[in-house]
């Protein structure tokens, strides 16, 4: 038997990667930011896992436009991957539904669609409340948007401690400890369209929810609203 | 329809309740037949033994004793007849009875352990169990037998189990059990009647029960009868021994593990006994640089009183936490101070109590009640302090009670119901402020009906159903059980059975974990179905020459409802905490073994190939194991030695591979800017394979003396030659290259200690 076994012992090591024929993918991340009016896009290949990253990983050449609102806006190759407009700007408009494809010069091509969400409006707290520092802060927001999906940060000033909850509701309370010192602090509550909330929820999952055909990544879309609070 | 149909069978069961034989005296003077009953003991130490064979010689009548070492044979002619006893490892028993009609006689037949463990006695109460009872999918384990078989540090009743076919381990690390496809939350475990949430010690590297004090343990891996619910796929019964009723008899043990205690002795018409178990590298290592913080400990008792001839009490408990206690001072100003307590355990209490109504009709009834709890306290001091306190539990309340009756020729039959009354509160607070708090207190009522029923002399059928009714969504499920044995040959009987089992209490865990420290267990809510599944097993047993018997068991199961955790569901939509899943399970179970003469053991294999499915993929389960194979074999070497050898075969089991990789970007909202890093690129679920897994424990024991008491010391060198069985692989994607890492289970491991009896 421990004849067996060590025979046994013999076989087998560390799994053979390669095995799995991984064909490198379009690595998309497209966001539409309703406050600043920008577009920001990324345009990247995925990489087989022992594969050497390079410094630039983007694609370059690719023709990316993105339509919606009555629009059609093409961007253009920035390097590294980058993706900018060129001259027209994207005007960005709640409830809009935009329409992103990209051809790269191999043939490929990918398409995403998404909706921008209404920016929430910050109902509690005030600007420039002032409240204790180490207690409990109730947030509470209005939302127009028929999904509601949102994501609320607290930074502070002096500390640089960022915190942040995602939720599905339109309160919800920062814990203490995210207001543990006296400091001026930044909060947002940002409206996230199903795409870009399914990403930041479950692109760590096994089988994402990519919502891209042709790649993997996002093409989302987030508008917020803003308060400033001081915490003493 | 099925809720009417419910609901008739709850109207019917009640009536067949209080229908039932009234409680009353012996049988009329008129009866035209006599009886013999009573109960078998050990005449070492008073213990009462379970599964004796007890049979009139010259006759096919007999029976075997229950798991309280009770018999009765009823319906017999007066007369003369020679009376016998006989069990595997006890000399047999024989007397002379005159047998009255209308009466019924009183034995108490004490057998004395042999010290040789083979010849025809042994071998013919082996066969009796096989011949009498349809008991498919069913192996029993005593003491002995779970301390010879080599183990970590010392022996364990989990992974002893992890050892026979049908049952699947998914690492060293974890004594959890997957059996026939199910995942261990499907488990029904049981400490003297009582459910055991949490059976675990050390993140499941350890079972919590002290083999010690257990007299022995009924492991049922499918087709199960209808006085056990509430699970979906085994039934793990131990019972601990009750205490020598003849003299005052300790025992103990040291291992690298853990030194252990046990006493035992009689009390004024009963018993006691008194079990202890500590972990001690805490201790050792105290006031050194390798502090350990952490130690175990089980404390169990049990307390018997007889009465009279017909009322036993029992009072037993258990409590058992694992403790983590921790603190550590910065050494400047910089670093924080820490200071960390973390108790989680379980506590049981239970009382029995036994009535022998008539010889042939007896209850039992059974108030329990199970305690699982997760505490911490965490303070973090640096320029402020945080205080996170976590406080989980689980309070189960439970009574039960059962009658038996055997008055009706060729009939066993079992009525008895059984009520929990379930109390979960989980709450995690930072500072006195509450993040989570849940609550929720189901109650689950069972009624059961069963009969044993020796159709013909080779033919034996259980039938039986079960009613059960869950308060959350008003929930009614109506489960049959199906059991046929037909001896075929003097030496071959075919087995044969169904059931439909329903679960509702699941545990959040994730597909993925590789390890977790305990279970968090659910009820289902009224949201979800409850969990589902039905058994279907056919096989046989086969008595070979050399006292070889070998059991082949295939079996099929169907689930439906199964829960897995979503971790990524939205907070406030209640209907997406899980996925649902459905699935399957089918395979193959040899097992050949012997339990008497020099060498003992069994070979084990089995085939099995699970499925689940959702609505998204189908996909195998992470502990689908394809092929495993255990030898355990107990080899006497002269008088004094005895040579352990387990070795263990399984197929890789699906891991999630990770063929690539990307720059997973994400748009920081109090910076305004992006960031990025590069993170997996997952495979499909589960669709590659860790390499083979086998591993080769031995032991080698001496019994003894020492002082003027019996010792035995023992060496034990677990994976004796150091195979790398891999745990899982990780990828570190801050090199570049990735750089990939085998994370292996138990190196080799050499333990030793010693056992000991005053």
């Amino acid at each position: 038997m421990l004849a067996a076994a060590l025979l046994l012992a013999a076989c087998g090591g560390g799994p053979d990667v390669n095995e799995f024929n991984y064909e490198p993918e379009i690595n998309v991340f497209a966001l539409l930011l309703y406050n600043s009016g920008q577009t920001v896009i990324r345009l990247e290949e995925s990489y087989r896992a022992l594969d050497r990253v390079p410094e630039d990983r983007g694609i370059a050449g690719a023709r990316v436009t993105i339509k919606g609102a009555d629009q059609e806006v093409a961007y253009v190759d920035q390097g590294g991957g980058r993706y900018a407009e060129a001259g027209k700007i994207l005007r960005l408009e709640p409830g809009a539904t935009y329409l992103l494809t990209i051809s790269v010069p191999d043939g490929r091509e990918v398409a995403a669609q998404c909706t921008m969400p209404a920016p929430p409006r910050l109902i509690a707290p005030a600007d420039q409340q002032h409240i204790a520092a180490n207690d409990a802060l109730p947030v509470v927001w209005q939302s127009e948007s028929p999904e509601p999906h949102f994501l609320v940060n607290v930074r502070g000033n002096i500390h640089a401690y960022s915190a942040e909850v995602m939720t599905d509701s339109t309160a919800t309370d920062f814990y203490p400890f995210y207001l543990a010192q006296p400091d001026i602090y930044v909060l947002k509550v940002a409206a996230l369209d199903r795409n870009y909330y399914d990403y930041l929820r479950m692109r760590d999952e096994e089988e994402p929810l990519w919502h891209i055909r042709g790649g993997i990544g996002v093409f989302g879309a987030i508008a917020y609203d803003e308060r400033v609070i001081i915490a003493e | 329809m099925l809720k009417k149909n419910a609901e008739m069978a709850a109207i019917l069961l009640l009536a067949a309740l209080l229908l039932a034989p009234p409680p009353g005296g012996r049988a009329s003077a008129g009866d035209k037949w006599a009886s013999i009953s009573g109960f078998v003991r050990d005449a070492s130490n008073g213990e009462p033994l379970p599964y004796a064979n007890v049979y009139l010689v010259g006759t096919n009548l007999g029976t075997l004793t229950s798991l309280r070492g009770y018999f009765v044979i009823p319906h017999l002619a007066e007369g003369r007849y020679l009376f016998t006893v006989s069990l595997l490892g006890y000399q047999r028993w024989q007397s002379e009875v005159q047998l009255h009609a209308g009466a019924d006689s009183v034995l108490t037949v004490h057998l004395t352990p042999s010290t040789i463990e083979m010849g025809e006695v042994t071998k013919t109460a082996q066969r009796e169990r096989f011949e009498r009872e349809v008991h498919i999918s069913t192996v029993a384990l005593t003491m002995r037998q779970l301390q010879v078989v080599p183990m970590l540090a010392e022996a364990d009743v989990f992974r002893t189990l992890q050892l026979l076919p049908g049952v699947v381990s998914r690492s060293d690390f974890s004594s959890q059990l997957y059996v026939r496809g199910g995942s261990p939350d499907q488990n029904l475990v049981l400490l003297d009647g009582v459910s055991v949430y949490n059976p675990f010690h050390l993140g499941g590297v350890f079972s919590t029960f002290n083999v010690d004090a257990i007299k022995e343990l009924e492991f049922l891996s499918g087709g199960f009868p209808v006085e056990y619910g509430g699970r979906l796929s085994s039934v793990l019964a131990v019972t601990n021994r009750e205490g020598n009723v003849k003299s005052y008899r300790g025992s103990g043990s040291l291992s690298l593990l853990s030194v252990r205690g046990l006493a035992e002795g009689p009390l004024p018409s009963g018993s006691f006994l008194i079990a202890a178990r500590r972990t001690y590298f805490d201790q050792v290592f105290k006031h050194t640089r390798y502090a350990f913080p952490y130690y175990f400990y089980d404390l169990q008792g049990k307390i018997n009183l007889d009465l009279s001839q017909r009322h036993r009490l029992t009072l037993s408990g258990f409590y058992g936490d694992d403790v983590l206690d921790f603190s550590a001072e910065g050494e400047d100003e910089s670093e924080v101070d820490v200071d960390l307590n973390w108790v989680w355990g379980n506590r049981t209490t239970s009382l029995i109590w036994r009535w022998i109504i008539r010889p042939d009709l007896f209850s039992e009834t059974i108030l329990s009640r199970s305690r699982f709890d997760n505490d911490l306290d965490a303070t973090v001091e640096g320029s402020g302090t945080a205080n996170l306190m976590l406080d989980n539990r689980i309070n189960d309340y439970s009574a039960k009670a059962d009658v038996t009756y055997l008055g009706l020729r060729g009939h066993g039959i079992k009525l008895g119901f059984s009520w929990s009354d379930l109390d979960f509160r989980y709450g995690i607070a930072i500072d006195d402020y509450r993040l989570f708090s849940y609550t929720a207190r189901p109650a689950l009522l069972a009624l059961y009906l069963q009969d044993h029923w020796q159709l013909r002399a080779r033919l034996q059928l259980n039938s039986g159903v079960r009613l059960e009714h869950y308060s959350l969504g008003n929930r009614w499920s109506l489960s049959p059980r199906l059991g046929l044995q037909y001896q075929i040959a003097a030496n071959l009987a075919l087995k044969a059975s169904y059931g439909q089992y329903t679960q509702y209490l699941t545990t959040v865990a994730s597909d993925e974990e590789n390890f977790s420290l305990m279970d968090l267990w659910l009820p289902i809510s009224k949201n979800y179905r409850p969990q589902t599944a039905r058994h279907y097993v056919a096989g046989g047993e086969w008595w070979l020459p050399h006292d070889l018997i070998l059991t082949m068991e295939g079996y099929y199961k169907t689930f439906a409802g199964l829960l897995d955790l979503n971790e990524k569901g939205i907070a406030s939509d209640p209907t997406d905490d899980y996925f649902v899943a459905e699935g399957t399970a089918r395979g193959l179970e040899l097992l050949l073994k012997r339990q008497t003469g020099p060498l003992q053991g069994w070979l084990g294999y089995s085939w099995c190939l699970t499925k689940r499915r959702t609505a998204e993929h189908t996909y195998y389960p992470k502990y689908d194991r394809r092929h495993t194979f255990h030898a355990v074999l107990n080899r006497r070497l002269g008088r004094n030695w005895t040579l352990g050898v387990v070795f263990s075969y399984g197929s890789g089991m699906p891991y999630t591979p990770i063929p690539g990789k990307y720059m997973a970007y994400e748009w920081r909202l109090d910076r305004n800017e992006l960031s990025g890093h590069l993170v997996d690129r997952p495979g499909a679920k589960n669709s590659a394979r860790f390499p083979l897994y086998h591993r080769m424990d031995v032991s080698l024991r001496r019994e003894g003396h020492l002082f003027g008491i019996s010792a035995t010391p023992y060496l034990q060198i677990i994976n004796l030659y150091n195979r790398k069985n891999v745990f899982y692989y990780f990828w570190d994607h801050d090199a570049n290259p990735s750089r990939l890492t085998t994370v292996s289970m138990f190196p080799l491991l050499p333990t030793l200690g010693v056992d000991f009896a005053f």
